[in-house]
């Protein structure tokens, strides 16, 4: 045990040392313009040297020499020092990964490691000023950096952890995109009427499936709708209202789109999209962002997916860490019980209830009420997702349970996807 | 020390040499649009100073019709009531011509400057200068001009209004002088983007110049009392000032701060720098540079000169990709990337006055013996002459803008010699030797200096005016001669440079003469047959030491040059 504590201490001190000695640029000032692509970012950083010399005039000759030279290293440093630790969704979030990092970071700044993630740099700087009497320099330098292989980078290091292992464990997120619709609009002819609409949504969904993210389309939705009409409609049991729903939180997050349109001098327009992120299971909000275009006539569609692209990428960064944070309560289900009208009555109905609740938290990490009546009980629950890696391993746990331990009712599965356990009781 | 005197005269040479505004951007390209040239006839009386605006007009446009504008001309609808407006002033008026541009020709521009193709054409030899990284160049949408662009687009167009308010001529000796004043009125149209346009004065570029055509008048008295001097004469004095007029407005109008060049030093290699402007904007062979970088002050930040280039190759690309055009810093310390370089524009004319010894002459003093009318001889000179003390005037041009051939200059100067010698008892005033040589002269440069060769050809004329008791004596004794000159300069300013030379030149017998004695005259077909002027060798090798001037505008040096010689 004393071993054990010296060798982590040992580690710490390590670590510690070497946040010492970390490679930090000077400036470490850069402003994020705009997402280029769904992968690359245009960043404006600023670059500073001082001169090592002692005398004003070689403190002049050494800035002239090597200043520009110098200079724009550090710009290159403070582009990437502030994808890394600064902005609304920095890349490293923790202290445990700033420290992480801090121990590579010397490597990391080199100009054979950085060149690997700049794909792109003006080739000349914007402003060059010459300060404190000519014996610093200081540069803006813009760059386009591909923040995709910056964080795969970092993965392999070990600075951040892989979402490959992430999903893995979690499976995939699904995700679905609709327009926001108002009262008794929908979104589904919203995006059939709307040409604007229709192109943010294309736009939201390539940005998408290029990170692998997996993306319901509405459009496919109202096919699988009609189809599955067709079958209830074989068996004579008419609408069902539990399919709908089902469909409805079939992603596991959704998110929904507006784009709204401005008129600004010389006849220009500049659209803003405002792009929201639910968790489809409880409807809460993980994120919301808006990303703007430049305002230029014409071009419309242009001007969309600039305003996506400037938006998606913080949304999709708040999804990343709700879902995170999610891996460790466990695997989260929405668990909801339908309650027959009588067949139970008060004292059964109690008693009955109480047995649901009791398996339901012998069996997950964590249960959450979210609404419990005489005709439904709603909970969210997380469970571990090595013992129940599918949602009808969950449902047999449930069934079984309860059961077991009552005998005025038995439980029936009604309808399940991957978010969603609906089960009802029936009379035995 | 050296860098010391380098930075004074650069100081003092800038000293009101460059009007203000510096630029940290890229050169902008401007959109112009020309009116005819307003005439006034104030200081006319001559009737032979006819003057044809049509074909002044013509001249103007193709010097004004430079690379660096997209031009745009206004529909001659416009442009009727506009000068119908403008001819029934007496007086040229610069408020009056704005409003008449306000209510004639400012829809008329707006109208252009709003027609979507102009404007795709205006942007796409503009974006030829950017480097595009964002989401609309990814999806090759550059040509989706954003509100920044159509600011430029509606703010960068121009109105220009050459105008002459006078006009006058003087007869001198042998000469008559003609006097053209004027220049052009710029506006600029401003555009708030929410429908409020005005026409704003923003510059007056004016010039003053002067045009000489001779005549000779006739020997008899009578009829030189009686001699009209021919309208040719005049229209051709006419001519020369209008034709240096029109050229030195295009060198001020190029010195502007709205219209200089500007480009940004891309890469340095030792003393050679790249710089993103090239044929398509205008740029030339041997076109003058200066350096600036932002230096970051107690009171703010401000643009600081760094150094002087010239242009040594220019970039050929045309249409609208990028053209790099490279430079050499002539002054100043190297420096990297970043800074800009801001057109330096001169007319390209180079002055050179000289102080220098001649020697190897050969002015025997018999062949300055003058024989009298009544036989008697008079000698000026009392000893043979070898060698004279003078001062030289040299003008030379850059041809490299046109024969692509860099530091290719053709010269002229003028000399005026006093010769080392002491003339005849009795005999007052001293010989003195003029000279008027052309030719071509090459530089080749290391950093701040060159050395130059040059060849000549012209001729020496040697003269006397004096006096012997209350007789006046004249002579003049002329001949043909050709020189090669070896030089050396080193650059103290981008406009200043000091200079020392050696000259070796030949000549051949005297060709031609005369002289007078009182009211007697011998002329050149009465003394050739003569000993008079024989054995006068006006060769010889001379060296001097002086300045080199480069000319920022055509006045006054030039104007005194023309007077002079």
């Amino acid at each position: 045990m004393r071993i054990i504590n010296v060798f982590r201490i040992g580690c710490v001190l390590l670590m510690l040392g070497s946040a010492v000695h970390a490679v930090v640029p000077i400036a470490k000032q850069a402003v994020l313009q705009e997402a280029a692509s769904s992968s690359e970012v245009v960043v404006l950083a600023t670059g500073i040297y001082h001169t090592q010399g002692t005398k004003a005039w070689t403190k002049k000759r050494d800035v002239r020499k090597n200043g520009l030279k110098n200079a724009l290293l550090d710009a290159k440093r403070s582009a990437l020092y502030v994808l890394l630790f600064s902005g609304t969704d920095p890349l490293l979030q923790t202290k445990d990964s700033e420290l992480r990092f801090s121990a590579i970071s010397e490597m990391f700044y080199s100009s054979s490691v950085m060149s690997d993630f700049i794909v792109f740099e003006g080739r000349s700087p914007k402003e060059k000023i010459l300060m404190n009497n000519e014996t610093s320099l200081k540069v803006l330098l813009e760059l386009r950096i591909n923040r995709e292989r910056l964080r795969s980078y970092l993965e392999e290091q070990g600075v951040l952890e892989k979402r490959e292992s992430l999903v893995e464990k979690m499976g995939r997120p699904m995700l679905m995109v609709l327009p926001q619709a108002k009262g008794e609009q929908s979104p589904l002819a919203l995006l059939s009427q709307d040409e604007n609409l229709g192109h943010a949504a294309g736009v939201i969904q390539s940005a998408l499936t290029s990170r692998q993210y997996e993306v319901v389309l509405p459009d496919q939705i109202k096919m699988i709708q009609e189809l599955s009409s067709g079958q209830y409609q074989l068996s004579d049991s008419g609408v069902d209202m539990s399919y709908q729903l089902a469909m409805s939180v079939g992603s596991d997050l959704y998110l929904d789109y507006q784009v709204t349109q401005s008129e600004s001098d010389y006849d220009t327009q500049q659209f803003a999209v405002s792009i929201r992120a639910f968790e489809t299971t409880t409807g809460r909000l993980l994120g919301a962002e808006t990303g703007y275009s430049e305002m230029r006539k014409g071009a419309d569609f242009l001007s969309i997916e600039e305003a996506v692209q400037n938006s998606l990428d913080q949304v999709l960064s708040r999804i990343m860490n709700y879902w995170k944070t999610d891996l460790v309560k466990g695997g989260q289900y929405k668990v909801l019980v339908r309650i027959p009208d009588n067949i139970f009555d008060r004292s059964e109905l109690e008693q009955v209830q109480d047995s649901m609740l009791d398996v339901l938290s012998s069996m997950s990490n964590y249960t959450k009420e979210s609404l419990i009546t005489n005709a439904t009980m709603d909970l969210i629950i997380w469970c571990d997702v090595d013992r129940y890696s599918t949602p009808r391993k969950v449902y047999r746990a449930i069934r079984d349970q309860f059961n077991l331990v009552n005998n005025r009712a038995r439980l029936v599965l009604v309808n399940q996807n991957r978010k969603l356990v609906l089960m009802t009781l029936e009379a035995i | 020390m050296k860098n010391l005197i380098a930075v004074m005269m650069l100081g003092f040479l800038f000293a009101g040499q460059f009007s203000g505004q510096v630029f940290a951007n890229d050169y902008q390209r401007k959109s112009i649009s020309q009116v005819q040239v307003l005439v006034s006839n104030n200081g006319v009386s001559s009737k032979n100073a006819s003057l044809s605006a049509s074909l002044l007009d013509a001249q103007l446009t193709s010097k004004l019709n430079l690379p660096r504008f997209d031009i745009n001309p206004i529909p001659d609808a416009a442009l009727t009531s506009f000068n119908q407006a403008v001819s029934e002033w007496s007086e040229l008026d610069s408020q009056q011509i704005q409003r008449a541009i306000s209510q004639y020709l400012q829809p008329e521009l707006s109208r252009i400057l709003n027609d979507p193709l102009v404007q795709q054409r205006r942007m796409g030899r503009q974006n030829a200068q950017e480097n595009k990284m964002d989401l609309a160049s990814t999806k090759g949408q550059s040509s989706g001009m954003v509100l920044s662009d159509y600011e430029w687009l509606m703010n960068a167009a121009f109105v220009a209004v050459p105008y002459i308010k006078e006009r006058s001529f003087s007869v001198l000796t042998e000469d008559v002088e003609c006097v053209v004043d004027g220049g052009i009125l710029w506006y600029q149209f401003q555009d708030d983007g929410q429908g409020n346009q005005m026409m704003v004065l923003v510059a007056d570029t004016q010039s003053t110049m002067k045009g000489y055509s001779s005549f000779k008048l006739p020997k008899d008295k009578k009829k030189r009392r009686q001699y009209n001097i021919p309208s040719s004469v005049y229209r051709k004095a006419q001519d020369k000032a209008l034709r240096i007029w029109i050229t030195d407005l295009s060198v001020k109008v190029r010195q502007l701060p709205q219209f200089r060049l500007s480009g940004t030093v891309l890469s340095v290699q030792g003393r050679v720098y790249d710089m993103n402007l090239g044929v398509k904007d205008g740029v030339k062979m041997d076109d003058s540079f200066l350096l600036y970088e932002m230096v970051e002050t107690s009171k703010g930040i401000y643009p600081k000169r760094k150094g002087y280039l010239q242009v040594l190759q220019v970039g050929q690309v045309e249409g609208e990709t990028q053209s790099v055009s490279r430079l050499v810093q002539r002054l100043g310390q190297t420096r990297g990337a970043g800074g800009w370089l801001e057109e330096y524009a001169r007319t390209g004319l180079d002055f050179q006055p000289v102080f220098l010894k001649k020697e190897g002459l050969s002015v025997p003093y018999q062949s300055l013996i003058l024989t009298e009318r009544n036989g008697g001889l008079l000698p000026i000179l009392n000893s043979d002459v070898s060698r004279g003390y003078g001062v030289m005037g040299r003008l030379s041009y850059n041809l490299a803008p046109w024969v692509n051939v860099s530091q290719l200059f053709v010269y002229l100067r003028g000399q005026s010699l006093v010769l080392d010698a002491s003339v005849s008892e009795g005999v007052s005033g001293i010989p003195y030797l003029r000279s008027a040589y052309g030719g071509l002269i090459k530089k080749w440069w290391w950093r701040g200096q060159n050395v130059y060769l040059g060849v000549g050809l012209g001729s020496d004329e040697l003269r006397f005016k004096g006096s012997l008791g209350a007789k006046s004596i004249e002579l003049k004794a002329r001949s043909l001669g050709a020189s090669i000159l070896l030089g050396a300069e080193r650059l103290l300013g981008p406009n200043l440079s000091l200079s020392a030379y050696a000259a070796w030149q030949a000549n051949l017998a005297v060709t031609g003469g005369h002289y007078h004695i009182g009211d007697d005259r011998w002329d050149w077909s009465d003394i050739k047959e003569t000993s008079t002027f024989s054995d006068l060798k006006l060769g010889g090798a001379s060296i001097g030491f002086g300045l080199n001037y480069s000319i920022s505008s055509f006045s006054g040096v030039v104007n005194a040059f023309s007077i002079v010689f």
